[in-house]
C-alpha cells in the first residue's frame, strides 16, 4: 500500500515535471527580435507580391474574388 | 515527507531572486563600454541612481537612452547618476547602437549574470535607487511621456533624502 502511494507520488512528480518549461526571459529575446525571425520579414515585398497575385489570379478566388485575372486592376 | 519534498521542488522555480521595490539591489559591477572605466553601484551610495536594462534590438530603447542622457544633465552629478546595462548577446551590437545615440553615462555589457540577478520584467526596465541604496521604484517599458514622471520622481528622491 505504502509502496503504491510512493509510486503514485513519483508518477505525479514526473507528470508535473513534464509540464515544466523554461520561458524565454525578456533579456534573452535578442534572436527572437531579429527581422528575419518575423512571420513576415519584409511586409513591403509581401504587399507587392500579393497585389500582383491578386490582380493576375483574382478569378481563381485565391485572395477573395476580384477581377477576372486580366491583370488590369 | 515525500509530499513536502515534492512541494519544495515545485516551488523552487518560483523562488528566483529579483530586484524588488523596497529591497537592496543585487551587486552591480562591470566596465564602461565607452570609457573602459570600472563601474560599481556600491560606489554610488549616497546618490540617486537609475539602473536601466536595455538592448540594441529593443525599439523603445532608441527613445529612452537619449532622454535619459538629457535627464542626467538636469541634475548635479553628485546627486544623480545613471547606469545602463546592455543585455545584447554581442557587445559589438551595443557599441554600434551607441554610435547612433549620444550617451555619456556608464554602459555595462552584461553576460547574462546581471540580468539574471536583477530579473528585469520587460525590455527596457529601469530601477530607481535612492540615496540609502534601496530600490524605490521599477519601470517596465518606455514611452517618451514617461520621462516627466521619472524626472519628478528623481527630484523628489534627491530632495527628500540625504546621504547619512
Amino acid at each position: 500500500m505504502r509502496r503504491d502511494r510512493v509510486a503514485l507520488l513519483l508518477l505525479l512528480a514526473f507528470l508535473l515535471g513534464a509540464c515544466a518549461t523554461t520561458p524565454v526571459q525578456p533579456w534573452e529575446r535578442g534572436r527572437l527580435a531579429r527581422w528575419d525571425m518575423r512571420f513576415d520579414p519584409d511586409p513591403l515585398k509581401s504587399a507587392l507580391k500579393e497585389h500582383t497575385r491578386f490582380s493576375k489570379e483574382g478569378s481563381s478566388g485565391r485572395a477573395g474574388a476580384a477581377g477576372g485575372g486580366c491583370g488590369c486592376n | 515527507m515525500i509530499l513536502r519534498a515534492l512541494l519544495l521542488c515545485w516551488c523552487i522555480p518560483f523562488a528566483a531572486n529579483a530586484a524588488n521595490v523596497g529591497q537592496t539591489p543585487p551587486a552591480l559591477t562591470g566596465m564602461d563600454l565607452q570609457s573602459g572605466q570600472a563601474v560599481d553601484l556600491d560606489a554610488l551610495h549616497g546618490r540617486v541612481v537609475l539602473v536601466d536594462f536595455w538592448a540594441s534590438w529593443c525599439a523603445p530603447c532608441l527613445k529612452s537612452l537619449p532622454l535619459y542622457a538629457r535627464l542626467r544633465d538636469e541634475f548635479p552629478r553628485a546627486d544623480f547618476e545613471i547606469i545602463a546595462i546592455s543585455v545584447d548577446e554581442d557587445a559589438a551590437d551595443a557599441q554600434a547602437f551607441l554610435k547612433r545615440v549620444d550617451v555619456q553615462f556608464p554602459i555595462v555589457h552584461d553576460d547574462g549574470s546581471r540580468a539574471s540577478a536583477w530579473s528585469p520584467p520587460g525590455m527596457p526596465s529601469s530601477f530607481l535607487i535612492d540615496r540609502q541604496g534601496l530600490i524605490k521604484s521599477r519601470h517596465i517599458g518606455f514611452k517618451p511621456g514617461d520621462i516627466d514622471a521619472l524626472r519628478d520622481e528623481v527630484r523628489t528622491l534627491i530632495e527628500a533624502s540625504h546621504a547619512p
